[in-house]
């Protein structure tokens, strides 16, 4: 079990100013902390660290309190707070007293030679050049109290090409119009994405993200400030208690918010989003990751647009070079499964130069050719790929594909001996099969196939194929009465099969039921009206049903079509005499091939 | 009976909780409910949730596999199952508890058990024996508490030959594959080396017992059939049993498997043949020893491989296509800094540093020689207490390092890593 529910991962709480809801009741951010990861991060916003230092210091002392308690619990203390000018040295007080107040949970570490569970990482904000040079100093005092900060800027100060870690920052965020919440929020999804994309265990799932925003100023709540917020007085009392334990109310209603169009979106804008914060901080690489799994995730929901967007800004990107490649390859996959043949094989083709030892990437080529029927080519690429040592997930796959494109060669023991060998039991798989056995002239264990791939549930599409086949099975065993279920139901599910109509013609004529037989030609013809074939076969209905004159007129039609159908010709010269008999005519006379 | 295991690695992501499921799936072939918790840096675990789980299973018995770097963690844990339900038996195994001081009883109060031997055969003597009313106290394996400030050791226990008496912790469904692309394997445990700093070898009594390779090989098959793509072999020495480690290595060819593997071993128990057949069942990473570059630093570890057979295995290994990861450490007896130096230049001629390739400082564990007579291998310990339950680790320095000196070879380390420094293995 890797996740085990909504718990939250970070708290933001924005202090109140004198005009705001006041600060939170004491005793509150102590419940709120029980629903907390056992690695939180805590966010006390503050537009005034000096102002606000009273309810801050009441917030810290709660949270001590907190991990006093649950000694499994880990906090990071995040002071979020501009830095303002000739205000140095009442910081440098304020942070020595936060210092001192981990200092049981610093010894206690130390003690179990592993990271102190109160951690404080200040995020120092700066909107001016001047408030950018007075972070960095304060910045560096922390850092000798062995605090690690972040900065938070607008885009206003020039940064001069800085980079967090070399200014020894633990990151440098960017504010936008948004401000300190809308940034660290941000960052936020950035790092929960990166997560994500980096963990071997547990697969993504849509899940709003995990934090509370509370809002001492507005004086509401809520998972994120681009969702619904609810009044703060929730909070308060035992109602949160309650709510916690699975009521409806207050904590719960929030926490139980799930993700939707809205988060979907937000995503969708966190590359770009994040774009600048990640040059500064040199992760370019793992935006380029979260990106790239944002798009296969959308394409594990079969949302094709959002994967293409992400998948295409992957393969564009220079940053991410073993990524390009299997992006490329993804995005090929995305483009085969909306029938763009051309721009899959663009992509895919790209890929190949990135990844030119890749199994994958011919056997999606592969594909295309298989898509554009050219079952020489795919097959080809098939076994290339195999030769190369195709991973398991796709082995199948391939296979299945490699077999069908034999059986529509007509090399029906070669797909015979590939379907075999696939492990993954399908209704595709049985019908090919079936249709394999039946080409061999194995109708028995075609139509055993056949059942099979009815047994495991065939797609609509392929039921009229699988019928047909059934029928066609059967008439070939001479169970000409038993086949005319299957081919009826094959016409049910697609009335414009013409070889369903002949077949089922051809089976009617053997029971000797013409006129039916006749109506099945009929359709026939009106599917394929230049087929020789069907003029005949209702030639020769007509002429067991004794109207010769009609059967000859179908049997010369016929020819007309294909001079070369001989049994056509046959039975045209048979009915033709039989015709003359009963006029008392004579034959015409035959003088044979003209000697030379 | 309802039993809870957790594998607890607070500050990593979560692996596969291999150890606990082998004991999941011991119990649950014996008829017990039980639930495997595996809690890593990502997981969402607060303390509202963790009152659930522990309301939800309604556990008799909660497990921990302790180590050193998650004791802290896990003493929070169990106070919370305490205060949750006094009745809650909890024991602690792992690592960390095998050769744990008794005394640590009562530092952890909140601690029933302390498993001490193998845990396959210990849980199941704890829960039968609290299936029967806990009558004839101390359970045989444990150090048992017998009350707040009384406990007793248990008779010792045997642990069985044949490792393929054990179910499979995936053949029995006892783990959760979904989303995992890596299966961390067991295909035999114990070592019968004797390197001072290792816990394995005291651990297994210096003796090697191994799953058939019938086993090792379905366990293999089955998983990459679900879409695993690389195999950790956790074993401490693969190709110990030589012709055995090839069985599996051809069975993996013959089977198809075309997985990426991961695997260790020593220097000296590999050659051109061997290195050869790896590379084409897929072994992707060899792990070797090293330890140190120094002959003579390395002849007082127990090691007994030198620099140069390491570095032939590196060429041979390379040679084939095989990346190489090297272990060494830092910090060890007669190590001077010039020693230390001389190892991290030997590395990098060798291999690029990241990974497991990161060194590490020296770790005392309990139950090692050089924990046990620290003071005769030049060990000068930092702290002069420390909870009873925590070894000295990492707080020491030696008679030829001071810590300054240690923690500026750490940093050198550091500035030499492709990747900060972070390592997989500890």
């Amino acid at each position: 079990m890797s996740v085990l529910g909504p718990e939250l991962k970070r708290v933001y709480i924005i202090l109140s100013d004198r005009t705001g809801h006041g600060a939170l009741p004491r005793g509150v951010l102590r419940r709120i902390l029980d629903h907390v990861n056992h690695l939180g991060d805590l966010y006390l916003i503050s537009e005034d660290l000096l102002r606000d230092w009273g309810q801050m210091l009441q917030l810290l002392d709660e949270a001590a309190g907190f991990l006093h308690s649950c000694g499994f619990s880990r906090l990071n203390l995040r002071p979020v707070h501009p830095v303002r000018a000739g205000k140095t040295r009442e910081l440098a007080d304020i942070y020595r007293v936060v210092g001192q107040m981990g200092g049981s949970f610093h010894k206690e570490a130390l003690g179990h030679q592993v990271a102190s569970r109160w951690v404080v990482l200040p995020v120092l904000r700066a909107q001016s050049d001047e408030e950018v040079r007075k972070a960095r100093a304060v910045a560096r005092f922390l850092r000798s109290r062995l605090i690690l900060p972040s900065l938070s800027v607008s885009p206003m100060p020039r940064l001069q090409g800085a980079q967090g870690r070399h200014w020894g920052l633990e990151r440098i965020l960017l504010e936008d119009k948004g401000g300190p919440l809308d940034a660290l929020m941000t960052n936020a999804l950035f790092d929960d994405l990166r997560e994500w994309a980096s963990s071997s265990v547990g697969g993504f799932s849509a899940k709003a993200c995990p934090g509370l925003v509370v809002d001492c100023v507005r004086g509401v709540m809520g998972r994120c400030n681009r969702l619904e917020m609810v009044p703060l007085s929730l909070l308060s009392d035992g109602r949160l208690q309650e709510a916690g334990e699975g009521s409806s109310a207050g904590l719960a209603r929030v926490l139980k918010n799930g993700a939707d169009e809205r988060c979907l979106r937000c995503w969708d804008e966190l590359p770009m989003r994040i774009r600048e914060t990640a040059r500064w901080n040199r992760m370019e690489e793992e935006a380029g990751t979260v990106q790239y799994q944002l798009g296969l995730f959308a394409l594990s929901r079969k949302d094709l647009d959002r994967a293409r967007m992400h998948l295409e800004a992957v393969a564009g990107s220079a940053s991410l070079a073993e990524g390009r490649g299997e992006a490329l390859i993804y995005l090929g996959m995305l483009h085969l499964r909306r029938g763009d043949i051309h721009d899959a094989r663009e992509a895919l083709t790209r890929a190949c130069s990135l990844l030119p030892g890749s199994a994958s990437v011919i056997y999606h080529l592969g594909r295309c050719e298989f898509e554009e029927r050219d079952y020489i080519a795919a097959s080809d690429l098939f076994r290339k790929a195999m030769e190369m040592g195709i991973g398991p997930e796709l082995e199948d796959d391939l296979r299945l594909y490699l077999g069908i494109c034999h059986v529509r060669l007509e090399e029906f023991s070669e797909a015979l001996d590939v379907l075999g060998s696939v492990e993954r039991q399908s209704a595709t798989l049985h019908f090919y099969r079936g249709v394999a056995l039946s080409g061999l002239g194995r109708p028995e264990d075609a139509l055993e196939s056949l059942n099979r791939a009815m047994a495991l549930g065939a797609e609509p599409v392929d039921l009229a194929a699988i019928h047909f086949y059934a029928g066609h099975c059967l008439k070939e065993m001479g169970r000409f009465l038993d086949a005319l279920s299957p081919l009826n139901m094959a016409l049910e599910a697609d009335p414009r099969s013409y070889e369903a109509w002949n077949l089922l013609g051809y089976c009617l004529f053997r029971l000797k039921r013409h006129r039916e037989a006749i109506g099945a030609f009929m359709k026939a013809l009106e599917l394929a009206p230049g087929s020789a074939v069907d003029h005949a076969n209702v030639g020769s209905n007509l002429r067991d049903l004794g109207d010769l004159e009609q059967a000859s007129r179908w049997y010369r039609r016929a020819l007309k079509l294909d001079p070369t159908l001989v049994w056509a010709r046959e039975n045209l010269s048979k009915v033709e005499d039989e015709l003359r008999r009963k006029r008392c005519e004579p034959p015409p006379l035959d003088f044979g091939p003209e000697r030379s | 009976m309802n039993v809870l295991l957790m594998e607890v690695n607070p500050y990593v992501p979560c692996s596969l909780p291999i150890s606990i499921g082998y004991l999941a799936a011991v119990l649950q072939a014996r008829g017990h409910r039980v639930l495997t918790l595996n809690v890593g840096e990502g997981t969402r675990l607060s303390p509202c949730s963790f009152r659930g789980i522990l309301s939800d299973t309604k556990p008799a018995l909660v497990g921990f596999a302790a180590y050193q770097r998650n004791m802290l963690i896990i003493r929070g844990l169990m106070r919370a199952v305490k205060e949750f339900d006094p009745s809650i038996r909890v024991i602690l195994g792992g690592p960390q508890a095998t050769f744990m001081p008794s005394e640590a009883m009562a530092d952890l109060l909140d601690v029933d058990y302390i498993c001490r031997g193998e845990g396959e055969v210990v849980i199941q003597k704890v829960v039968e024996a609290m299936d029967s009313g806990e009558k004839g106290l101390p359970v045989a394996g444990t150090t048992t508490r017998l009350s707040p400030s009384q406990w007793a050791e248990g008779a010792a226990v045997d642990a069985p030959e044949a490792l393929d008496l054990y179910p499979s912790p995936f053949l029995s469904g006892v783990l959760e594959l979904e989303g995992l692309g890596e299966a961390i394997m067991l295909t035999s445990r114990g070592c019968p080396y004797r390197c001072v700093f290792c816990y394995t070898p005291m651990a297994f009594g210096h003796r090697v017992r191994y799953h058939s390779v019938g086993r090792v090989l379905e366990e293999m098959e089955w998983l990459y059939r679900r879409g695993i793509q690389r195999f950790w072999l956790a074993d401490p020495s693969f190709s110990f049993a030589r012709e055995r480690s090839e069985e599996i290595l051809r069975g993996v060819l013959k089977k198809g498997i075309r997985a990426g593997i991961w695997l260790e071993t020593r220097a000296d128990l590999v050659d051109e043949d061997l290195v050869r057949l790896m590379a084409m069942a897929g072994v992707q990473t060899l792990a070797l020893g090293l330890e140190s570059a120094s002959e003579r630093v390395l002849d007082g570890l127990g090691k007994g491989i030198s620099p140069r057979r390491v570095r032939q295995a590196v060429e041979l290994a390379r040679g084939q296509g095989i990346d190489v990861e090297l272990f060494s450490q830092y910090g060890l007896p007669g190590e001077r800094y010039e020693d230390a130096l001389q190892t991290l230049e030997f590395v990098k001629g060798c291999v690029a540093i990241r990974g497991n390739t990161n060194a590490q400082q020296m770790r005392l564990y309990f139950g090692t020689p050089i924990h046990d007579r620290f003071e005769a291998f030049g060990i000068r310990p930092l702290d002069r207490q420390r909870p009873s339950y925590i070894s000295i680790g990492v707080r020491y320095e030696t008679r030829w390092m001071t810590s300054q000196e240690i923690h500026r070879i750490r940093d050198l380390w550091r500035e030499a890593s492709l990747d900060g420094g972070r390592r997989m293995v500890s």
